[in-house]
């Protein structure tokens, strides 16, 4: 079960060498066994799940063939609304999100053939980057119990990685779909603002929000990406630029790409092993005939300010109602966050959004004149345990989440699509990623790039060892 | 754990004025609502 990708699943469901519905139990079962220990699941929906395997098999017998997610187990974050199902996001409260409006993402996926076996952990809100939660138990690395899955996705990471689901969505504000796939090893992506609907999904920060899939292989991702991509007109955010087949031109060759390696702030700090990670899959992707060019960016710590001003206040404004009428129920750290935005003033809250547009167009410009994408670190080290992430007082817990999110939250700020791959492991057994980033709507290089070194790399094979 | 709300709420005064400094180098012309002009180079294609 836990070799599975979507691609060579589907290949056997069609040949008839795979059962959907034998792989949905098979999913089931190593759920049931596995993940009272890793909590990656708030809900398993298994009579639906198999309901819905019976289908698509009888389907697939039939000769009716809905695509290259027919008959696939995934799963989705608590964010996610799913008729049917509760959507908790991660609160205390089990039906958090509620509303007639179900997740664009999620039906399009469920349209092309997926199995939805249920929704997945989360930090309470999306607000953090480690993928604890005090209602619905701390997500656990597994590669490493103990050790933080990274957030705020946190069971999209855990169940891919553990082979639970094939396949996952996540959300990405700051970092939240490449957080937990880094900490994870795991392939997460975030594609250009308004590449993906967001209807139907809990939103953290309108300007700011990123739904993207979590998967074993970058191809998995370009599958997702096929299906999930594309003007939603409930989401008035959703570009109505064409969709490009990105399983197509995954195999072209990447020789003569420019890739730009940041000689200021993504390299300041890094743990030594995480940077000899990046800095050999640098090396893999010379070898492949793309070309490094150190360059320096403008300074990212400013979009971060910028994105701070933008989503505090669009998120205390969300989740109003509950920092009024139930704050008591939201952990502390959470609860922070959101009243802040009670504290920006209004106009620099407008001022910050129009800061953000002149910034994103003085990067792209100065930037991909250049190169044709960005190489970076996605976390400053590999994943911490738990007990070195909440160790400390309040200012040691704030300055951590902040440090650990630094690589990830400007790329949300400038909208650009942005890859998180694996890329080796730490002695400690421990997953080490690294992220590539593109122009606006310019996925197709990313996952070219991406898949170039997957090929070329053991580490979307290696399992943790769970069993 | 302590105040983290303070912690947290800290931070604002500083984020503020760098704004508004930043901020004074604006256009008029320079709306909010420019930067997904900016990711789709300026216009929608279907």
């Amino acid at each position: 079960m836990s070799d599975w990708t979507i691609a060579s699943l589907t290949e056997a469901i069609r040949a008839r060498t795979a059962s959907p519905v034998e792989i949905t139990k098979a999913c089931l079962d190593r759920i049931e066994k596995l993940d009272g220990r890793i909590r990656s699941f708030i809900t398993v929906d298994a009579e639906g799940a198999l309901r819905a395997a019976r289908a698509l098999e009888a389907e697939a017998t039939s000769g009716k063939w809905r695509g290259p997610l027919h008959g696939v187990p995934l799963a989705y974050k608590d964010l996610c609304h799913i008729r049917g199902l509760p959507t908790s996001c991660g609160t205390k409260t089990t039906e958090y999100f509620t509303g007639e409006q179900e997740c664009t993402a999620v039906t399009r996926l469920a349209r092309a053939g997926g199995i939805t076996l249920g929704k997945l952990n989360m930090t309470e809100l999306a607000l953090g980057p480690f993928g604890d939660n005090a209602h619905h138990g701390d997500v656990q690395n597994p590669w490493r119990p103990g050790h933080v899955s990274g957030g705020s996705s946190s069971g999209s990471g855990a169940a891919v990685a553990a082979g639970f689901a094939v396949g996952a969505l996540g959300s990405d504000t700051g970092g939240s779909i490449r957080l937990p796939a880094a900490s994870c090893g795991v392939i997460g992506l975030k594609p250009t603002y308004g590449r993906v609907s967001r209807a139907g999904a809990m939103a953290l920060s309108w300007s700011l929000d990123y739904l993207g899939p979590m998967t074993r292989t970058v191809r998995d991702a370009a599958l997702m990406l096929n299906v999930i991509a594309g003007r939603d007109p409930v989401d008035a955010t959703s570009s109505r630029r064409r969709v490009p087949d990105y399983v197509a031109t995954l195999d072209q060759p990447v020789a003569g790409l420019r890739v730009g390696v940041p000689e200021n702030y993504y390299f300041d700090g890094l743990d030594p092993e995480m940077e000899s990670g990046v800095r050999a899959a640098i090396r893999v992707l010379e070898e492949r005939g793309a070309k490094a060019v150190p360059l320096s960016v403008p300074d990212p710590q400013v979009m971060v300010g910028l994105c701070n001003a933008i989503a505090r206040p669009e998120s205390a404004a969300i989740h109003a109602r509950l920092l009024k009428e139930r704050p008591h129920e939201i952990q502390p750290a959470v609860r922070a966050r959101l009243e802040m935005g009670l504290h920006v003033p209004a106009h620099a809250y407008l001022q910050a959004l129009r800061l953000r547009a002149r910034l994103a167009r003085q990067f792209i410009a100065e930037v991909f004149a250049n190169v044709d994408v960005l190489v970076a670190p996605v976390i400053p080290e590999p994943a911490p345990s738990y007990e070195t992430a909440k160790a400390g007082n309040a200012e040691d817990v704030v300055r951590r989440m902040g440090r650990y999110s630094r690589l990830t939250r400007p790329f949300n700020g400038l909208g650009l699509p942005a890859l998180s791959i694996p890329c080796g492991l730490s002695k400690a057994g421990l997953p080490l990623a690294f992220q590539i980033v593109g122009r606006p709507f310019d996925e197709a290089t990313v996952l070219r790039l991406g898949h170039a070194y997957e090929q070329a790399t053991p580490w979307h094979t290696r399992r943790p060892p769970l069993e | 754990m302590g105040d983290i709300t303070q912690q947290v709420a800290a931070d604002v005064p500083a984020l503020v004025t760098l704004i508004e400094g930043a901020a004074q180098e604006l256009d008029l012309a320079e709306e909010p609502a420019n930067f997904a002009l900016v990711l789709q180079g300026g216009a929608d294609d279907e």
